[in-house]
């Protein structure tokens, strides 16, 4: 039991220096690159005089270090800032209206790619070397290259146009959006037992996430296939064999269960991508989540925007990070006693 | 009970020419006995052991020979066939415990596991069969729950010896159980055998490295070299009347602590390679009596008052 | 043709043994070179000029305008030439800078062990953890456009990647024998880096480049697709194809079909060259 306690805190007392190196180095992308944040903002053509007032409302005229701690002070206290236009809303505010889209999308992505990864995964690292070992190595770079905008487009045009199956843009019908509880939409209809907004919600997921989820789904064939081989050259392989197991067990309940877990523990890595591929997808898909979100803010040149939306994400990720190694832990025996 | 006739393996290799790891073997085991398999690494007993089980695959094949388990040839059966053969009538104990067990299953599950597999009885039966198994090898049924990495080796290796028992199987194969753990545990482990073996009535053939240790625990045994048995005869017969040079030469590396003044002795040469293995007996590179027929031709097996010995030095058909 | 007979013979002895993954590197040095050959001829290719309107607007494929026209009518195959030199350029400069930065912090952080070795990789690690494509976004959205611009933001996104590699690399190499046996003979510090380890690196780098420049290649796409590359009329293919997105549902697909394929074959081309590469390397290391 001490052995998982100190792992706990250990795993706890790392994301610290993670999240202050991630908003450090966003601090620095947002101040010391070269250039005038305001002037990137504003542009050359602004007045001296609303530079100037601008500068001193983001306290860019006092020096970098105080600048920092000011910074880092605000962070501490959950506080982004307000945004530059459009009623000065609190960041965070804007944020979370468009948080839930970018959760629900990336979820849905994670599964189709966890369910196509483990599926071809499997396939190939059955039997290393084969023939379906090579084609499914194949599909990995194959899927893996499919440039997320120009494949969800030709889903579009295919679903969407051709086939009339499925709406090309958007998360919902808007009439149908459901009674707002968790933002979502699913989940939101689903609680109220609303079911054409479920249905609704579920048709504007499929292509996003499908596109998203396919793309992804690659990097999980290559690292279960490998960490499938791995697994079924062990020694307990042989012992499960030499007991006469029947073959799926050996597969599934042993090797493939092994198998999981390295594959866990880089979990939180995959989901950064995700983010990323989801940043693309939301702009093919006019999804409106925080990747729209924070192109049509850099667009606007809101720069209190910008710069909350970065550190909601850095913190995001190192949350993600985090839980993925506590599951790691609990799920592991070897870390749990 | 267990007749091995002829049995040939290969294995492949990516970069290197194939080899034949177990050449034309003759053994058996009957019913309750235990017997050892001794020889240098690389002589070919461990894979013998896996083979007698067919688990040499994917990279080695049996490509002769027959191996007879109460008259049943289990050569040409299938995985699937197999499957009714391994753990139910010769299981398998192995080298290393730390690694033979799933590190995600508790030991208990492992054995629940296996019964249930083979047998159809509730899960409550398997459970306290399960627990009997382990009182059996010397485990508390209170490490039942535990995870493998919460157990010593030589614990561990008691419950594999759980898990090759579990479904009284007439043979069990230990693949040098005691080379990964320390000496005290080794005699434990030693001494564990040779009880189950009266327990049950199970057969065990040992296979060891270690000359000593099988001449003290075993009625009978083969001698391999190379891929070949040279000798395959009594225990006591082969302490006290070894027959074939290489057998001599492994009796005399052994450390003799009566005789102090002796020198510890091992065999100069290398083992052969066995992708290309020298021409005529295989020993001969190494055999103090070796003699020109000895490198051009491969000795016969001779048998000796029920003594089996492949040399050029016995009988009489000599030229 | 003899000197041309002779010179794939060579690629089939080099590639004997490698079956089926010697058709991946195949596949993918020729892709890279026809690639390649295209952005270094761009002017002798390209039927037309790439930035003009040559004729009418939304013009599909025919036999003058083989790839169609886009919305302002300029030649769509004109600028899918001269838009692999954007994308190459930006890929080749951004890589070359990580490489630069990321492989030498990797082999003195991954060496000297200690102190500095834990803050650089607490640093690269945090970096690596953060989505790059969206930390590309914020620093190039800061930096403005521009070709130089981009670079450099696809740079910082993938120091962490050669980093990260070359130190694993050296770690495991630092014990082996002959790096021992140079420091027990004396050997300084940097020569045994720069004399001993980095040329048992160099075959590593090589497949983390391409690798690497695949991810890079469908990075810099993105970013362009998102508007954040170049400017108008700059030919590129990500821009190109977020140009060609508000007519490709209405049945317009030629302006979006052919810069997608482009920068899925160039992607694809150096996924397969690591891919082969990579497991060529390690089934001749068995």
């Amino acid at each position: 039991m001490t052995s998982l306690k100190t792992y706990v805190i250990t795993r706890v007392l790392l994301t610290i220096p993670m999240i202050f190196i991630l908003l450090t180095l966003v601090f620095f992308v947002m101040r010391v690159l070269p250039g005038n944040p305001v002037i990137a903002m504003v542009g050359m053509k602004a007045s001296q005089r609303y530079i100037k007032q601008l500068e001193h409302e983001l306290r860019l005229d006092k020096p970098l270090w105080e600048q920092y701690v000011d910074y880092l002070n605000r962070l501490l206290h959950g506080d982004l800032g307000r945004s530059m236009i459009w009623g000065r809303r609190p960041v965070i505010n804007e944020i979370m209206d468009h948080f839930p889209a970018t959760l629900e999308l990336t979820v849905w992505g994670f599964i189709f790619s966890v369910l196509l990864g483990l599926a071809t995964g499997v396939v190939a690292g059955v039997k290393e070397g084969g023939k379906m070992d090579f084609a499914m190595r194949v599909y990995s770079i194959v899927v893996y290259s499919l440039f997320i905008p120009w494949f969800g487009m030709v889903l579009q045009l295919i679903f969407g146009v051709w086939l009339h199956a499925l709406p090309v843009g958007g998360r919902i019908n808007p009439l149908l959006t459901p009674k707002h509880i968790t933002g979502i939409y699913v989940l939101d209809s689903m609680l109220t037992w609303n079911l054409p907004a479920l249905s609704s919600s579920i048709r504007h997921l499929m292509l996003p996430s499908l596109t998203l989820g396919i793309v992804l789904s690659g990097i999980y064939t290559r690292l279960v296939r490998s960490s499938l081989i791995e697994v079924l050259g062990q020694d307990f392989i042989r012992a499960c064999k030499s007991r006469g197991l029947p073959e799926r067990s050996i597969l599934f309940k042993h090797g493939l269960k092994n198998a999981l877990i390295p594959i866990l523990t880089m979990m939180g890595l995959q989901f950064a991508l995700l983010l990323a591929g989801a940043v693309l997808t939301e702009t093919t898909f006019s999804w409106p989540g925080i990747g729209t979100f924070l192109m049509e803010r850099i667009e606007y040149r809101d720069f209190t925007t910008v710069q909350g939306t970065v550190v909601f994400y850095a913190i995001f990720v190192a949350l993600i990070s985090l839980i993925v190694d506590l599951i790691y832990a609990y799920i592991d025996p070897r870390v749990r006693y | 009970m267990l007749k091995v006739e002829n049995l040939s393996v290969r294995y492949m290799q990516r970069f290197s020419p194939p080899v034949l790891a177990v050449d034309r073997v003759n053994f058996q085991v009957e019913e309750g006995e235990m017997v050892g398999l001794v020889g240098e690494s690389g002589s070919g007993k461990s894979t013998l052991g896996l083979a007698i089980m067919k688990l040499v695959s994917p990279s080695g094949k049996i490509v002769g020979g027959r191996i007879l388990l109460n008259g049943r040839d289990l050569v040409p059966l299938s995985e699937k066939e197999m499957r009714f053969v391994r753990g139910r009538e010769i299981s398998m104990v192995f080298q290393d415990p730390m690694t033979s067990l799933d590190p995600l299953m508790r030991i208990g599950d492992h054995l629940i596991e296996t019964i249930l597999t083979h047998e159809k009885i509730s899960k409550k039966e398997a459970k306290e069969r399960a627990i009997k198994l382990l009182q059996d090898v010397g485990i508390s049924p209170d490490r039942f729950y535990d995870y493998p990495h919460q157990m010593s080796g030589g614990m561990r290796q008691r419950v594999m010896i759980a898990l090759a028992l579990a479904l009284n199987p007439k043979l069990v194969i230990a693949d040098e159980p005691t080379t990964a753990l320390d000496v005290i545990v080794q005699d434990q482990i030693i001494d564990l055998f040779k009880n189950l073996r009266n327990q049950f009535r199970v057969a065990i053939v040992m296979i060891s490295h270690d000359l000593a240790l099988e001449l003290e625990a075993t009625e009978k045994m083969a001698v391999m070299y190379g891929g070949w048995i040279m000798e395959f005869s009594r225990s006591v017969d082969i302490a006290k009347d070894p027959l074939h040079p290489y057998t001599k030469a492994l009796l005399k590396a052994i450390p003799n602590i009566e005789l102090n003044d002796q020198k510890l002795i091992s065999i100069p040469g290398h083992p052969p390679d066995l992708s290309n293995p020298p021409k005529g007996c295989r020993f001969h590179p190494r055999c103090p009596y070796a003699e020109d027929l000895c490198r051009e031709k491969e000795p016969p097996v001779h048998v000796i008052d029920g003594r089996y010995v492949k040399c050029w030095l016995f009988g009489s058909d000599r030229r | 043709m003899r000197s041309f007979s002779s010179v794939f013979s060579g690629i089939e002895r080099a590639l004997s043994g490698a079956g089926l993954d010697g058709y991946l590197v195949i596949f993918g040095s020729i892709t890279v070179m026809a690639v390649l050959i295209m952005a270094i001829f761009a002017n002798y290719i390209a039927p037309y000029d790439p930035v003009q309107s040559v004729g009418p607007a939304i013009h599909p494929p025919c036999t003058k305008y083989i790839m169609g026209t886009d919305s302002i009518g300029r030649d769509v195959f004109s600028r899918i030439v001269y838009g692999s030199r954007t994308i190459l350029t930006v890929v080749v400069m951004s890589t070359g800078l990580s490489m630069v930065i990321g492989i030498p912090l990797g082999l003195i952080s991954g060496y000297m062990g200690g102190i500095l070795d834990r803050i650089l990789s607490l640093i690269m690690d945090s970096i690596y953890a953060f989505p790059g494509l969206i930390l590309a976004i914020v620093i190039a959205a800061m930096l403005g456009p521009g070709i130089y611009n981009t670079a450099l933001s696809l740079a910082v996104v993938y120091i962490p990647t050669y980093f990260r590699m070359i130190r694993g690399e050296v770690l495991s190499l630092r014990e082996r024998l002959f790096i021992e046996a140079a420091r027990a003979i004396g050997a300084k510090s940097r020569r045994i880096i720069t004399k001993y380890i980095f040329p048992n690196v160099i075959y590593l780098i090589a497949v983390i480049f391409s690798l690497n420049v695949a991810d890079a290649i469908l990075t810099e796409a993105g970013l362009s697709f998102l508007g954040l590359s170049v400017t108008a009329p700059t030919p590129d293919w990500g821009f190109d194809l977020k140009n060609g997105q508000r007519y490709f549902l209405s049945g317009i697909w030629w302006p979006v079909t052919f810069p997608g394929i482009m920068i899925i074959l160039l992607a694809l081309g150096f996924g397969f060259l690591g891919e082969g590469l990579n497991t060529i390397v390690s089934k001749r290391g068995e």
